[in-house]
C-alpha cells in the first residue's frame, strides 16, 4: 500500500513536468496560435513588415457556435476564408457558446492585457468600457477607404469614440411582436391591435376563449417583458425619453401597463426564463411573444402543429396619448466586433481582410438568410427573404423611428435592477412608483 | 431440567417484546416518513433530470413532470456530436485525477510539516494558506490568467491541473492538517527509535494513518476539479483541452438554450462521480463522517 502511494506520487510528478515540459516546448514553436494576441513575445516582434512567406493565425473566440442560429453560416465562411487563403491567414475560432462566460473571458482578457485578434460584444455600456480601454484597433484608416459606405445609416458614428471608429458594427436586432394569427382568429380577433386600447379588448377576447395572451417573465434580465417595457416606455414618453432620466412620468405610466399585462399571462411568469415564456409560445399556450427573428428558427422547428404558418410579426400596439408614434420599432445593434491592436503590420492586414469578408454583402446576406439575424452592412435580400424577417424588415424601414431596448438604454446596475424591481411589482410588493423608485437608485449607485 | 423460575421468565421476556406502545408506532412513522422523504427529495431532481433529458424542448415546457411522449435519444447523440463531450468527458477524468493526487501530495507535506513540528510563526503559515478558502475564485481570474499565460501553459491539461491544484490546497491542508494533528506523538517517537529518518516517518506512519483524512480531502478536491467551469472556460481555447463542464454549457448561447440536450449532457457528466462514489463508498462515507469530528 506505502509502496503503491510513493509510486504513485511519482507518476503524478513524472507526468505534470512531462506535461509542462511539453506545453513550454509547443509555446516556443506556435506563432500566435490560439493563445491570446497580445503577449509580450508578440510585443517583442521587431519586424514591422509583411512578411509574405508567414501564415498569420487569427484567433477568434467565438460565441456564434454550437446551436446560435448563426453557427452554421459563420463556420462555413470562415472554412471558405481559411481555404481561399491557405498558407497565408488562418483564422482559429475559439468556440465559446455561453454569453455570460464570454463576456467574463473577453473582459478578463481586456484586464490581463491580452486582448483576442477578434472577438464580439454587446453595443451599449459594455462596449464604451472596450472603447475606453484603449487596446483596440482603431479602424478609422480602413473605414475612410470607403468600408463605412457598406454600413446602414448611423452604425458607424455608434461605435466612434474620441473621433475613432473603434470596432465593426456588425449584427442588428429588432423585437416587433410575434403573434400566433389562429389564436387570435379563434378568439374573433381579426387584426393587430394598433393601440393599447384594442390591445387589452383583444386579451380579454383571447382569455375568454381560453387562450392565455401573452408570454411573460421575470427571470435572468426579464428579456421578454423588458422588451414590453422598452416599447411602452418609448410609445408614452417618446423617442428621447431616455434623456430625460427616470424622472419622466413615462417610466411610472408603463410600469403601470406592464402590471396590467401579467394579469395576461402564464402563472409561471415571475420568476420565468425566456425559454420558458418561449416555450408557451411555441407550444401554443400563448398568443404573443415579444421577441427578435432569431427567434424564428425555433418557431420553424419547435412549434407546434406547424405553427410557422400562422405566425406573423407586427410593430408593437401604440399608447394613445403618448408622445411615440404608431410603428415605433425597437431597434439597436445586437454586437460589435472588437480588434485587437497589432504590432505586426502582417498581421494587422491579415485581420482587417478577414473583416472586410465577413461583412462583404453577399457574405451577410448568406448569413441573414440562413438565421433570421438581421445585420447594420447594406445588403439586398431580394426574393429569397424568410417570410417573417420580411415583415420586420418592412416594418422597420416604414418605422418612424427606430431605438434601443431598456436594457441597452440604462446603465448595467439599472438593466440588473430592473428583474427585481419587476418580480416585486407583479408580487405587489411594490407599486409602480416604487418600482421606478429602484430603478433610480439603481441608476445613481 | 426446568425450573419454575425459568418457565416464569421466558413468557415475560415475550410479553415484553410485544409491548409496542403508540409512541413507538409513532416514533417508528415519523422516522419512515423523515427517511422516505429525504429519499423522494434527493432522488426527484435525479429522476427528473435523466427523464427530461429524454424530451423535446418544447414538451419540457409545456409538461415539465411527465414522461416523453416518444423517448428522444438524439439529445444523447447531439451531447457527443454537437459539443464533443466525449474527449471532454476524458479531459475532465485526466486533469481532475491529477489535479487530485497532485494536490494531495502537496497539502499532506505541508500538513505534515504544520502539524508533527513545532516551529516559529507556524500558525501563521497555516493562516495563510487556508485564508484562501475565504478569496472567492472569480478575484483570482485576472492574476491566474496573466500566470498562466507568462507561463506557457494557456490551453494546456498542465495549465487546469495546477490551477485546480493550487486552488484546492488551503482547504485541504486544513483537513488533513486536523486528521494529522489528531495521531499520538508517541507513534513517530517509536518509529524514530527503530530508525526511522524524516521520509520514513511521513511515508511509513503519518501518511498511512492519515488515509481517512486524506481521503476526505480529496473527495472534494475531485468534485471541485470536475465541477469547476470558470478556469475550465478562462484557461483553454480548444475543445481538445476543455473539459466536460464547458461541454455542458455548449447548448446555452445567447439567445437559446437546449435544455433537453444540455441535461443529457449532465446526465453523462454525472456517471462517472456516481461510478466513483459507488466503487469508494465506503471510504467517502468513513472520512466525511470522521471529518466531521475531528475537522
Amino acid at each position: 500500500m506505502k509502496k503503491k502511494l510513493v509510486k504513485m506520487m511519482a507518476i503524478t510528478m513524472l507526468a505534470v513536468f512531462t506535461l509542462v515540459g511539453c506545453a513550454g516546448n509547443n509555446a516556443t514553436k506556435t506563432d500566435s496560435s490560439a493563445t491570446p494576441a497580445k503577449t509580450d513575445t508578440a510585443k517583442k516582434e521587431d519586424a514591422p513588415k509583411v512578411d509574405a512567406a508567414k501564415e498569420y493565425v487569427i484567433n477568434f473566440p467565438s460565441i456564434w457556435v454550437g446551436k446560435d442560429s448563426k453557427a452554421n453560416m459563420m463556420n462555413t465562411l470562415i472554412e471558405e476564408f481559411n481555404q481561399a487563403n491557405a498558407g497565408k491567414i488562418k483564422i482559429v475560432v475559439e468556440e465559446i457558446a455561453d454569453y455570460d462566460a464570454y463576456t467574463d473571458k473577453m473582459r478578463t482578457n481586456i484586464a490581463a492585457g491580452t486582448v483576442p485578434d477578434i472577438f464580439t460584444f454587446k453595443h451599449g455600456a459594455q462596449a464604451d468600457l472596450y472603447f475606453k480601454s484603449g487596446k483596440l484597433m482603431d479602424l478609422t484608416p480602413y473605414m475612410n477607404e470607403g468600408w463605412k459606405d457598406q454600413f446602414l445609416g448611423d452604425a458607424i458614428n455608434a461605435v466612434t469614440f474620441d473621433s475613432k471608429v473603434m470596432a465593426v458594427p456588425y449584427e442588428f436586432g429588432v423585437t416587433p411582436v410575434m403573434y400566433n394569427k389562429a389564436l387570435f382568429e379563434k378568439a374573433g380577433v381579426m387584426e393587430f391591435p394598433k393601440n393599447y386600447d384594442e390591445f387589452f379588448a383583444a386579451c380579454d377576447k383571447l382569455k375568454a376563449a381560453g387562450i392565455t395572451p401573452m408570454s411573460q417573465m421575470t427571470g435572468a434580465n426579464a428579456w421578454t417583458s423588458m422588451l414590453w417595457y422598452s416599447q411602452l416606455v418609448h410609445s408614452i414618453g417618446g423617442p428621447d425619453v431616455y434623456k430625460n432620466g427616470f424622472d419622466d412620468p413615462a417610466f411610472v405610466e408603463a410600469a403601470r401597463v406592464m402590471q396590467k399585462m401579467f394579469k395576461y399571462t402564464t402563472d409561471d411568469a415571475v420568476g420565468a426564463t425566456a425559454a420558458v415564456a418561449g416555450g408557451h409560445f411555441l407550444t401554443g399556450e400563448t398568443a404573443m411573444l415579444m421577441n427578435g427573428p432569431w427567434f424564428i428558427g425555433r418557431i420553424k422547428t419547435e412549434g407546434a402543429n406547424n405553427m410557422y404558418e400562422s405566425v406573423e410579426a407586427a410593430p408593437a400596439p401604440y399608447y394613445a396619448g403618448g408622445k411615440g408614434q404608431p410603428g415605433g420599432y425597437i431597434g439597436f445593434i445586437q454586437a460589435d466586433i472588437g480588434v485587437a491592436k497589432q504590432d505586426d503590420p502582417g498581421k494587422e492586414e491579415a485581420v482587417i481582410k478577414f473583416l472586410k469578408y465577413i461583412t462583404e454583402p453577399e457574405n451577410v446576406k448568406r448569413v441573414s438568410l440562413d438565421s433570421g439575424a438581421l445585420f447594420v452592412v447594406k445588403f439586398d435580400l431580394g426574393n429569397e427573404v424568410e417570410r417573417l424577417q420580411g415583415q420586420m424588415n418592412a416594418q422597420l424601414n416604414a418605422a418612424p423611428y427606430a431605438i434601443p431596448h431598456f436594457e441597452a438604454s440604462v446603465k448595467p446596475g439599472v438593466a440588473s435592477e430592473f428583474p427585481q424591481a419587476l418580480s416585486g411589482m407583479i408580487l405587489g410588493e411594490l407599486t409602480p412608483e416604487q418600482f421606478v423608485e429602484q430603478l433610480k437608485a439603481a441608476d445613481q449607485m | 431440567m426446568i425450573t419454575k423460575a425459568d418457565t416464569v421468565a421466558i413468557p415475560l421476556k415475550t410479553e415484553r417484546r410485544k409491548e409496542i406502545t403508540p409512541v413507538d408506532t409513532l416514533k417508528k412513522f415519523f422516522m419512515w416518513f423523515v427517511i422516505i422523504w429525504f429519499t423522494i427529495f434527493t432522488l426527484m431532481p435525479m429522476i427528473w433530470l435523466v427523464v427530461s433529458s429524454f424530451k423535446t424542448n418544447t414538451e419540457l415546457v409545456s409538461s415539465p413532470f411527465s414522461l416523453p411522449t416518444k423517448w428522444q435519444f438524439q439529445n444523447y447523440i447531439n451531447a457527443f456530436q454537437v459539443s464533443g463531450i466525449g474527449k471532454m468527458l476524458l479531459n475532465s477524468l485526466i486533469i481532475s485525477i491529477i489535479a487530485t493526487v497532485l494536490n494531495m501530495m502537496v497539502a499532506s507535506m505541508a500538513s505534515f510539516s504544520l502539524s508533527r513540528f513545532q516551529f516559529k510563526m507556524r500558525e501563521l503559515v497555516f493562516g495563510t494558506i487556508i485564508i484562501g478558502i475565504l478569496i472567492p475564485i472569480n478575484a483570482l481570474m485576472v492574476p491566474y490568467f496573466t500566470l498562466i499565460n507568462k507561463l506557457g501553459i494557456y490551453d494546456k491539461h498542465v495549465g487546469l491541473i495546477l490551477t485546480y491544484a493550487a486552488i484546492g490546497l488551503p482547504i485541504s491542508t486544513y483537513i488533513i492538517r486536523g486528521f494529522m494533528s489528531g495521531l499520538p506523538v508517541e507513534l513517530e517517537e517509536a518509529g524514530i527509535i527503530d530508525g526511522c529518518n524524516f521520509y520514513d516517518r511521513f511515508f511509513k506512519i503519518i501518511l498511512p494513518l492519515s488515509r481517512t483524512g486524506i481521503v476526505t480531502a480529496a473527495t472534494f478536491q475531485f468534485l471541485f476539479s470536475w465541477n469547476e467551469f470558470i478556469y475550465a472556460m478562462l484557461l483553454t481555447s480548444s475543445q481538445n483541452v476543455r473539459t466536460i463542464q464547458v461541454g455542458i454549457r455548449y447548448f446555452s448561447n445567447q439567445f437559446t438554450t437546449d435544455y433537453t440536450s444540455m441535461y443529457a449532457a449532465i446526465v453523462i457528466s454525472i456517471v462517472p462521480s456516481i461510478l466513483g462514489y459507488i466503487l469508494f463508498q465506503e471510504q467517502i462515507i468513513s472520512g466525511l463522517t470522521q471529518g466531521a469530528v475531528k475537522g
